[in-house]
Protein backbone atom coordinates (compact mmCIF):
# COMPACT_ATOMS: atom_id res chain seq x y z
CA UNK A 1 0.00 0.00 0.00
CA UNK A 2 1.48 3.11 -0.95
CA UNK A 3 1.48 5.67 1.81
CA UNK A 4 2.63 9.40 1.52
CA UNK A 5 3.89 10.17 4.63
CA UNK A 6 5.59 13.38 5.98
CA UNK A 7 7.85 13.40 8.86
CA UNK A 8 10.79 14.20 10.70
CA UNK A 9 11.40 17.72 9.26
CA UNK A 10 8.27 18.70 10.86
CA UNK A 11 10.53 17.61 14.22
CA UNK A 12 13.24 20.14 13.45
CA UNK A 13 11.60 22.46 11.66
CA UNK A 14 10.10 23.07 14.67
CA UNK A 15 12.93 24.32 16.50
CA UNK A 16 13.13 27.54 15.00
CA UNK A 17 10.38 28.73 12.45
CA UNK A 18 10.79 28.26 8.30
CA UNK A 19 11.80 30.67 5.65
CA UNK A 20 11.26 30.46 2.28
CA UNK A 21 14.99 30.58 0.90
CA UNK A 22 16.55 27.28 2.58
CA UNK A 23 20.09 25.79 2.37
CA UNK A 24 21.08 22.66 1.08
CA UNK A 25 23.21 21.44 4.37
CA UNK A 26 23.71 17.83 2.32
CA UNK A 27 24.84 17.11 -1.28
CA UNK A 28 22.60 15.33 -3.25
CA UNK A 29 25.35 12.37 -3.28
CA UNK A 30 25.38 12.41 0.57
CA UNK A 31 21.22 12.36 0.66
CA UNK A 32 21.62 9.18 -1.57
CA UNK A 33 23.96 7.58 0.16
CA UNK A 34 22.85 5.06 3.02
CA UNK A 35 18.94 5.77 2.46
CA UNK A 36 16.89 3.14 3.74
CA UNK A 37 13.11 2.88 3.44
CA UNK A 38 11.23 3.30 7.16
CA UNK A 39 8.47 0.15 7.24
CA UNK A 40 4.60 0.94 8.41
CA UNK A 41 3.59 -0.87 11.64
CA UNK A 42 0.07 -0.66 11.15
CA UNK A 43 -0.77 2.47 10.96
CA UNK A 44 2.39 4.27 12.78
CA UNK A 45 5.62 4.63 11.98
CA UNK A 46 8.68 4.53 14.47
CA UNK A 47 11.22 7.32 14.63
CA UNK A 48 14.26 7.10 16.09
CA UNK A 49 18.27 7.90 15.29
CA UNK A 50 18.58 4.43 13.96
CA UNK A 51 16.27 5.33 11.18
CA UNK A 52 16.26 9.41 11.55
CA UNK A 53 18.50 11.97 11.39
CA UNK A 54 18.31 15.74 12.25
CA UNK A 55 21.18 17.82 11.35
CA UNK A 56 22.31 21.51 11.41
CA UNK A 57 24.43 23.98 10.10
CA UNK A 58 25.60 27.19 12.02
CA UNK A 59 27.66 30.12 10.52
CA UNK A 60 29.28 32.60 11.78
CA UNK A 61 28.51 36.44 10.14
CA UNK A 62 31.31 38.17 8.53
CA UNK A 63 33.77 37.35 5.95
CA UNK A 64 34.73 33.95 7.41
CA UNK A 65 31.51 32.13 8.23
CA UNK A 66 33.29 29.47 9.37
CA UNK A 67 30.45 26.50 8.86
CA UNK A 68 30.02 24.04 11.87
CA UNK A 69 28.21 20.83 11.98
CA UNK A 70 25.94 19.78 14.14
CA UNK A 71 23.01 17.25 15.30
CA UNK A 72 20.65 15.41 17.78
CA UNK A 73 21.66 11.70 18.87
CA UNK A 74 18.36 11.14 21.05
CA UNK A 75 15.11 11.68 20.43
CA UNK A 76 11.79 9.68 19.99
CA UNK A 77 9.28 10.09 17.48
CA UNK A 78 5.84 8.81 16.16
CA UNK A 79 4.05 9.48 12.94
CA UNK A 80 0.34 8.38 12.35
CA UNK A 81 -0.93 8.14 9.17
CA UNK A 82 -4.01 6.71 7.92
CA UNK A 83 -5.62 3.77 5.81
CA UNK A 84 -5.18 5.96 2.72
CA UNK A 85 -1.86 6.41 3.60
CA UNK A 86 -1.69 10.11 4.18
CA UNK A 87 -0.13 11.69 7.41
CA UNK A 88 -2.37 12.23 10.03
CA UNK A 89 -0.05 13.61 12.67
CA UNK A 90 3.61 13.98 13.94
CA UNK A 91 5.39 14.44 17.36
CA UNK A 92 8.47 14.14 18.75
CA UNK A 93 10.60 14.47 21.57
CA UNK A 94 13.95 15.98 21.44
CA UNK A 95 16.37 15.18 23.86
CA UNK A 96 18.45 17.92 24.24
CA UNK A 97 21.30 17.06 26.22
CA UNK A 98 22.17 14.64 23.18
CA UNK A 99 23.61 17.87 20.86
CA UNK A 100 26.31 16.65 19.34
CA UNK A 101 28.92 18.53 17.01
CA UNK A 102 32.29 18.04 15.43
CA UNK A 103 33.74 19.85 18.31
CA UNK A 104 33.95 18.91 21.50
CA UNK A 105 34.65 22.50 22.74
CA UNK A 106 31.19 24.06 20.52
CA UNK A 107 28.93 20.80 21.46
CA UNK A 108 29.94 22.59 25.31
CA UNK A 109 29.33 25.93 23.96
CA UNK A 110 25.64 25.00 22.33
CA UNK A 111 24.56 23.50 25.46
CA UNK A 112 25.39 25.77 27.70
CA UNK A 113 22.75 28.78 28.90
CA UNK A 114 24.69 30.97 25.72
CA UNK A 115 22.25 28.57 23.54
CA UNK A 116 20.19 25.74 24.15
CA UNK A 117 20.74 26.13 27.95
CA UNK A 118 19.96 22.17 27.98
CA UNK A 119 20.39 21.64 32.01
CA UNK A 120 17.35 23.93 32.47
CA UNK A 121 15.91 22.58 29.10
CA UNK A 122 16.51 19.22 28.48
CA UNK A 123 13.98 18.58 26.22
CA UNK A 124 12.46 20.19 23.11
CA UNK A 125 9.33 19.00 21.86
CA UNK A 126 6.93 19.22 18.53
CA UNK A 127 3.47 18.08 18.09
CA UNK A 128 1.79 19.16 14.22
CA UNK A 129 -1.44 20.46 13.65
CA UNK A 130 -2.25 20.01 10.47
CA UNK A 131 -0.31 18.67 7.03
CA UNK A 132 -1.12 20.08 3.44
CA UNK A 133 -0.33 17.57 0.99
CA UNK A 134 1.01 19.07 -2.41
CA UNK A 135 2.06 16.88 -5.28
CA UNK A 136 5.03 14.66 -6.42
CA UNK A 137 5.41 13.97 -2.46
CA UNK A 138 6.01 17.33 -1.34
CA UNK A 139 3.92 19.11 1.64
CA UNK A 140 3.96 21.42 4.17
CA UNK A 141 3.54 20.40 8.15
CA UNK A 142 2.67 22.86 9.96
CA UNK A 143 2.71 22.59 14.03
CA UNK A 144 3.79 23.46 17.68
CA UNK A 145 7.40 23.29 18.11
CA UNK A 146 8.63 24.20 21.93
CA UNK A 147 11.90 25.11 22.05
CA UNK A 148 13.85 26.74 25.47
CA UNK A 149 10.71 27.93 26.94
CA UNK A 150 9.27 29.71 23.90
CA UNK A 151 6.47 27.46 21.59
CA UNK A 152 5.36 28.41 18.30
CA UNK A 153 3.60 27.57 15.23
CA UNK A 154 5.91 27.16 12.17
CA UNK A 155 5.39 25.43 9.26
CA UNK A 156 8.19 23.16 7.00
CA UNK A 157 8.27 22.05 3.59
CA UNK A 158 9.34 18.66 3.20
CA UNK A 159 9.36 15.85 0.14
CA UNK A 160 8.72 12.64 0.93
CA UNK A 161 9.18 9.00 -1.74
CA UNK A 162 7.27 5.93 -0.52
CA UNK A 163 7.69 2.47 -1.90
CA UNK A 164 6.76 -1.03 -0.56
CA UNK A 165 9.18 -1.04 1.55
CA UNK A 166 8.75 1.78 3.63
CA UNK A 167 9.28 5.73 3.57
CA UNK A 168 11.88 7.98 3.24
CA UNK A 169 11.34 11.63 3.50
CA UNK A 170 14.17 15.03 3.03
CA UNK A 171 13.82 18.44 4.34
CA UNK A 172 15.97 21.35 3.90
CA UNK A 173 15.00 24.63 5.54
CA UNK A 174 16.73 27.72 7.52
CA UNK A 175 15.34 28.38 10.74
CA UNK A 176 15.88 31.54 12.76
CA UNK A 177 16.90 30.72 16.75
CA UNK A 178 16.16 34.74 17.96
CA UNK A 179 12.43 33.56 17.40
CA UNK A 180 12.62 30.80 20.46
CA UNK A 181 14.68 33.18 22.61
CA UNK A 182 17.86 31.98 21.29
CA UNK A 183 19.93 35.53 21.18
CA UNK A 184 22.79 35.23 22.55
CA UNK A 185 25.94 35.99 19.87
CA UNK A 186 23.68 38.19 17.52
CA UNK A 187 26.19 40.09 14.89
CA UNK A 188 28.92 37.33 15.47
CA UNK A 189 26.71 34.10 15.01
CA UNK A 190 23.97 33.97 12.29
CA UNK A 191 20.57 33.86 13.22
CA UNK A 192 19.57 31.69 10.61
CA UNK A 193 20.18 27.79 11.05
CA UNK A 194 20.07 25.69 8.08
CA UNK A 195 18.86 22.35 8.95
CA UNK A 196 18.70 18.80 7.14
CA UNK A 197 16.46 16.19 8.21
CA UNK A 198 16.41 12.57 6.33
CA UNK A 199 14.46 9.67 7.13
CA UNK A 200 15.52 6.54 6.20
CA UNK A 201 19.16 7.68 7.13
CA UNK A 202 20.57 6.80 10.50
CA UNK A 203 21.88 9.78 12.75
CA UNK A 204 25.60 8.75 12.95
CA UNK A 205 26.90 11.00 15.87
CA UNK A 206 31.17 11.67 15.51
CA UNK A 207 33.05 9.45 18.01
CA UNK A 208 30.49 7.35 18.81
CA UNK B 1 33.78 33.98 18.55
CA UNK B 2 35.99 37.46 19.37
CA UNK B 3 34.86 40.30 20.96
CA UNK B 4 32.78 42.81 18.95
CA UNK B 5 33.71 46.83 18.49
CA UNK B 6 30.17 46.99 20.45
CA UNK B 7 31.09 44.18 23.01
CA UNK B 8 34.36 46.18 23.95
CA UNK B 9 32.71 49.92 23.70
CA UNK B 10 29.66 48.54 25.92
CA UNK B 11 30.95 45.80 27.81
CA UNK B 12 34.58 47.17 28.99
CA UNK B 13 35.37 51.19 28.06
CA UNK B 14 31.69 52.46 29.40
CA UNK B 15 31.66 50.68 32.69
CA UNK B 16 35.02 51.99 32.94
CA UNK B 17 34.24 55.03 32.55
CA UNK B 18 31.02 54.83 34.27
CA UNK B 19 32.35 53.62 37.01
CA UNK B 20 35.20 56.61 37.01
CA UNK B 21 32.66 59.02 36.70
CA UNK B 22 30.80 57.82 39.55
CA UNK B 23 33.62 57.56 41.98
CA UNK B 24 34.23 60.81 41.08
CA UNK B 25 30.56 62.36 41.54
CA UNK B 26 30.63 60.69 44.92
CA UNK B 27 33.85 62.65 45.87
CA UNK B 28 31.71 65.39 45.84
CA UNK B 29 28.97 64.39 47.79
CA UNK B 30 28.85 64.65 51.62
CA UNK B 31 30.96 61.86 53.83
CA UNK B 32 31.04 59.70 55.68
CA UNK B 33 28.00 58.03 53.91
CA UNK B 34 29.75 58.73 50.35
CA UNK B 35 32.94 57.39 50.89
CA UNK B 36 31.11 53.95 51.66
CA UNK B 37 29.07 53.28 49.24
CA UNK B 38 31.18 55.18 46.51
CA UNK B 39 33.28 51.77 45.19
CA UNK B 40 30.10 49.69 45.54
CA UNK B 41 27.84 51.45 43.41
CA UNK B 42 30.65 52.40 40.97
CA UNK B 43 31.59 48.56 40.38
CA UNK B 44 27.61 47.70 40.51
CA UNK B 45 26.44 50.36 37.81
CA UNK B 46 29.33 49.76 35.19
CA UNK B 47 28.40 45.81 35.77
CA UNK B 48 25.01 46.58 34.98
CA UNK B 49 25.71 48.94 32.08
CA UNK B 50 27.48 45.33 30.57
CA UNK B 51 24.72 43.88 31.20
CA UNK B 52 21.73 45.40 29.99
CA UNK B 53 23.43 47.37 27.15
CA UNK B 54 24.52 44.30 25.51
CA UNK B 55 21.42 42.39 26.17
CA UNK B 56 23.26 39.83 28.10
CA UNK B 57 20.01 38.88 29.79
CA UNK B 58 16.52 39.83 30.46
CA UNK B 59 15.46 42.55 32.73
CA UNK B 60 12.75 39.85 34.68
CA UNK B 61 15.07 36.96 35.54
CA UNK B 62 13.10 33.67 34.76
CA UNK B 63 16.05 31.27 35.49
CA UNK B 64 18.36 31.08 38.01
CA UNK B 65 21.09 32.25 36.26
CA UNK B 66 19.49 35.72 35.44
CA UNK B 67 19.29 36.80 39.19
CA UNK B 68 22.93 37.63 38.91
CA UNK B 69 22.63 41.59 38.21
CA UNK B 70 19.75 42.00 40.26
CA UNK B 71 21.60 40.59 43.24
CA UNK B 72 24.41 42.18 42.47
CA UNK B 73 22.50 45.57 42.90
CA UNK B 74 21.43 44.46 46.14
CA UNK B 75 24.75 43.44 47.75
CA UNK B 76 25.85 46.90 46.63
CA UNK B 77 22.94 48.27 48.19
CA UNK B 78 23.33 46.58 51.86
CA UNK B 79 27.48 46.12 51.73
CA UNK B 80 27.78 49.69 52.31
CA UNK B 81 25.25 49.53 55.24
CA UNK B 82 27.67 47.21 57.13
CA UNK B 83 30.33 49.66 56.69
CA UNK B 84 28.12 52.40 58.97
CA UNK B 85 30.35 53.31 62.11
CA UNK B 86 27.70 52.13 64.77
CA UNK B 87 27.25 48.41 63.11
CA UNK B 88 30.01 46.07 64.57
CA UNK B 89 31.82 43.43 63.11
CA UNK B 90 28.88 40.35 64.39
CA UNK B 91 26.64 42.66 62.88
CA UNK B 92 28.38 42.88 59.55
CA UNK B 93 28.60 39.32 59.17
CA UNK B 94 24.70 38.49 60.33
CA UNK B 95 23.68 41.55 57.72
CA UNK B 96 26.28 39.59 54.60
CA UNK B 97 25.03 36.64 55.90
CA UNK B 98 21.10 37.27 55.01
CA UNK B 99 22.39 38.61 51.88
CA UNK B 100 25.00 36.12 50.85
CA UNK B 101 21.31 33.50 51.62
CA UNK B 102 18.83 34.84 49.69
CA UNK B 103 21.59 35.13 46.46
CA UNK B 104 22.07 31.34 47.01
CA UNK B 105 18.11 30.84 46.78
CA UNK B 106 18.05 32.16 44.01
CA UNK B 107 21.66 31.13 42.40
CA UNK B 108 21.80 27.41 42.96
CA UNK B 109 19.57 26.11 40.78
CA UNK B 110 16.79 23.29 41.49
CA UNK B 111 17.75 20.63 39.39
CA UNK B 112 17.20 17.36 40.47
CA UNK B 113 20.59 15.72 39.41
CA UNK B 114 22.72 18.75 40.84
CA UNK B 115 25.61 17.36 43.01
CA UNK B 116 26.56 18.79 45.23
CA UNK B 117 23.57 19.00 47.00
CA UNK B 118 21.16 21.94 46.87
CA UNK B 119 21.29 22.25 50.30
CA UNK B 120 25.08 21.61 50.14
CA UNK B 121 25.39 24.46 48.14
CA UNK B 122 23.67 26.93 49.73
CA UNK B 123 25.20 26.68 53.41
CA UNK B 124 28.35 26.57 51.37
CA UNK B 125 27.89 29.30 48.68
CA UNK B 126 26.28 31.53 51.68
CA UNK B 127 29.24 31.21 53.81
CA UNK B 128 31.57 31.42 51.38
CA UNK B 129 30.50 35.09 50.26
CA UNK B 130 29.55 36.60 53.39
CA UNK B 131 33.28 35.49 55.06
CA UNK B 132 34.55 36.13 51.79
CA UNK B 133 33.27 40.19 52.00
CA UNK B 134 33.73 40.59 55.72
CA UNK B 135 37.58 39.48 55.13
CA UNK B 136 37.58 41.96 52.25
CA UNK B 137 36.09 44.85 54.44
CA UNK B 138 38.87 44.19 56.91
CA UNK B 139 41.36 44.30 54.44
CA UNK B 140 39.93 47.44 52.81
CA UNK B 141 41.07 49.69 55.70
CA UNK B 142 44.69 48.54 55.53
CA UNK B 143 45.50 48.94 52.04
CA UNK B 144 46.13 51.83 49.50
CA UNK B 145 42.71 52.37 47.57
CA UNK B 146 44.72 51.67 44.34
CA UNK B 147 46.45 48.72 45.79
CA UNK B 148 43.30 47.39 46.46
CA UNK B 149 41.34 48.60 43.76
CA UNK B 150 43.89 47.04 41.51
CA UNK B 151 43.63 43.39 43.33
CA UNK B 152 39.74 43.37 42.64
CA UNK B 153 39.86 44.38 39.35
CA UNK B 154 42.55 41.34 38.30
CA UNK B 155 40.33 38.82 40.75
CA UNK B 156 37.31 39.69 38.47
CA UNK B 157 39.15 39.72 35.31
CA UNK B 158 40.36 35.95 36.18
CA UNK B 159 37.05 35.29 36.94
CA UNK B 160 35.76 36.62 33.00
CA UNK B 161 38.83 34.24 31.57
CA UNK B 162 38.03 30.92 33.97
CA UNK B 163 34.29 31.20 32.27
CA UNK B 164 35.27 31.53 28.84
CA UNK B 165 37.39 28.95 28.49
CA UNK B 166 34.68 27.07 30.46
CA UNK B 167 32.67 27.61 27.45
CA UNK B 168 30.23 29.76 28.97
CA UNK B 169 30.98 33.49 27.08
CA UNK B 170 28.13 35.02 28.51
CA UNK B 171 28.66 34.63 31.74
CA UNK B 172 32.34 35.91 30.83
CA UNK B 173 31.56 38.99 29.41
CA UNK B 174 28.89 39.52 32.76
CA UNK B 175 31.86 39.29 34.66
CA UNK B 176 34.62 41.12 32.15
CA UNK B 177 32.13 44.08 32.75
CA UNK B 178 31.88 43.53 36.49
CA UNK B 179 35.74 44.05 36.11
CA UNK B 180 36.30 46.79 33.66
CA UNK B 181 34.27 48.62 36.53
CA UNK B 182 36.62 47.63 39.66
CA UNK B 183 39.34 49.00 36.53
CA UNK B 184 37.32 52.07 36.82
CA UNK B 185 37.38 52.69 40.69
CA UNK B 186 41.42 51.95 40.10
CA UNK B 187 42.15 54.52 37.68
CA UNK B 188 40.27 56.83 39.52
CA UNK B 189 42.26 55.97 42.63
CA UNK B 190 45.14 56.16 40.83
CA UNK B 191 44.72 59.86 39.07
CA UNK B 192 43.62 61.27 42.29
CA UNK B 193 46.37 59.30 43.95
CA UNK B 194 43.95 58.09 46.29
CA UNK B 195 46.28 56.46 49.43
CA UNK B 196 43.44 56.01 51.51
CA UNK B 197 40.88 52.88 51.77
CA UNK B 198 38.11 52.28 49.44
CA UNK B 199 35.83 50.61 52.12
CA UNK B 200 31.95 49.09 51.68
CA UNK B 201 32.24 46.86 48.39
CA UNK B 202 33.40 43.76 50.02
CA UNK B 203 29.57 42.21 49.70
CA UNK B 204 28.85 43.27 45.78
CA UNK B 205 32.60 42.35 44.60
CA UNK B 206 31.92 38.86 46.46
CA UNK B 207 28.53 38.39 44.85
CA UNK B 208 29.48 39.30 41.33
CA UNK B 209 32.82 37.16 41.45
CA UNK B 210 31.39 34.27 43.09
CA UNK B 211 27.95 34.64 41.80
CA UNK B 212 29.25 34.59 38.06
CA UNK B 213 31.40 31.69 38.93
CA UNK B 214 28.80 29.91 40.46
CA UNK B 215 26.20 29.68 37.47
CA UNK B 216 29.12 29.61 35.20
CA UNK B 217 30.17 26.26 37.43
CA UNK B 218 27.15 24.18 37.66
CA UNK B 219 26.37 25.20 33.71
CA UNK B 220 29.76 24.18 32.33
CA UNK B 221 30.80 21.01 30.50
CA UNK B 222 34.17 21.37 31.10
CA UNK B 223 37.73 19.84 32.87
CA UNK B 224 38.47 23.01 34.61
CA UNK B 225 38.84 22.17 38.61
CA UNK B 226 36.33 23.25 40.86
CA UNK B 227 38.58 24.28 43.17
CA UNK B 228 39.92 27.48 40.70
CA UNK B 229 36.74 28.49 40.43
CA UNK B 230 36.72 28.58 44.20
CA UNK B 231 40.17 30.39 44.65
CA UNK B 232 39.57 33.11 41.99
CA UNK B 233 37.00 35.40 44.54
CA UNK B 234 39.76 34.49 47.41
CA UNK B 235 42.78 35.12 45.80
CA UNK B 236 42.53 39.27 46.78
CA UNK B 237 42.68 37.93 50.49
CA UNK B 238 46.43 37.11 49.82
CA UNK B 239 47.56 40.86 50.19
CA UNK B 240 46.95 39.79 54.10
CA UNK B 241 49.96 37.98 53.74
CA UNK B 242 51.56 41.79 52.93
CA UNK B 243 50.62 43.09 56.10
CA UNK B 244 53.72 41.63 58.22
CA UNK B 245 56.88 39.82 57.23
CA UNK B 246 58.86 40.78 54.36
CA UNK B 247 56.49 41.54 51.58
CA UNK B 248 55.46 44.47 54.11
CA UNK B 249 58.90 46.26 54.22
CA UNK B 250 59.06 47.75 50.47
CA UNK B 251 58.85 51.06 49.50
CA UNK B 252 57.55 52.37 45.93
CA UNK B 253 57.33 50.36 43.02
CA UNK B 254 59.00 47.42 44.77
CA UNK B 255 56.66 48.16 47.81
CA UNK B 256 53.47 47.68 45.56
CA UNK B 257 55.07 44.47 43.84
CA UNK B 258 55.41 42.96 47.35
CA UNK B 259 52.32 43.47 48.18
CA UNK B 260 50.22 42.74 44.85
CA UNK B 261 52.32 39.29 45.08
CA UNK B 262 50.35 36.84 46.80
CA UNK B 263 47.23 37.48 45.29
CA UNK B 264 49.16 37.84 41.21
CA UNK B 265 50.72 34.40 41.91
CA UNK B 266 47.29 32.92 43.10
CA UNK B 267 45.26 34.04 39.90
CA UNK B 268 47.51 34.03 37.30
CA UNK B 269 48.17 30.23 37.70
CA UNK B 270 44.18 29.93 37.98
CA UNK B 271 44.09 31.24 34.89
CA UNK B 272 46.93 29.15 33.70
CA UNK B 273 45.69 26.14 34.95
CA UNK B 274 42.30 26.94 33.49
CA UNK B 275 43.74 27.00 30.41
CA UNK B 276 46.14 23.84 30.39
CA UNK B 277 42.57 21.84 31.28
CA UNK B 278 40.93 23.26 28.05
CA UNK B 279 43.21 23.52 25.83
CA UNK B 280 42.82 19.74 24.17
CA UNK B 281 39.10 20.70 23.20
CA UNK B 282 39.60 24.39 21.62
CA UNK B 283 39.85 22.25 18.11
CA UNK B 284 37.90 23.46 15.68
CA UNK B 285 36.74 26.34 17.81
Amino acid sequence: MRIPVLLVASLFAGLFGWTENSTLTLSAEEVATGVTPVSVQGNSVKLTPKNTSIQFVGTHEGDKPDPRKGGFGEFTGTAEVDSDGTLQSVAFEIDTTSLWTEFPKLTAHLKSPDFFDVRTYPKASFKSTSVASGSDGKAVVTGEFTLLKVKKEIKIPVTTSISPEGLTLTSDFKLDRTQFGMSYGQGKVSDDVALSVIIGKPTEVPGS
Amino acid sequence: MPLTAQDILWGCVAPTVLALLLMWVFSKLREPTSGRVASSWSLISGFLCGYFVLALGPWIAESHWQWVPHLCLAAAIVGPVGRAADVSAGERFLLYLVVSTLSAWFLVPTWDDLSPSRGTYLVGYSLYVALLALTLEALANKFDGRIFSAVLAFSLMSAAIVLILSGNLRFGQMTLAGASSAFGVFLYATVTRRSTPLPGWGLAFATCAAGTLLVGYVNSISEISPAIYLVVPIAPLGLAASLAGPLSAGTGLRGVAGRILLPTVILIAACVLAFLSEQSSYEGY
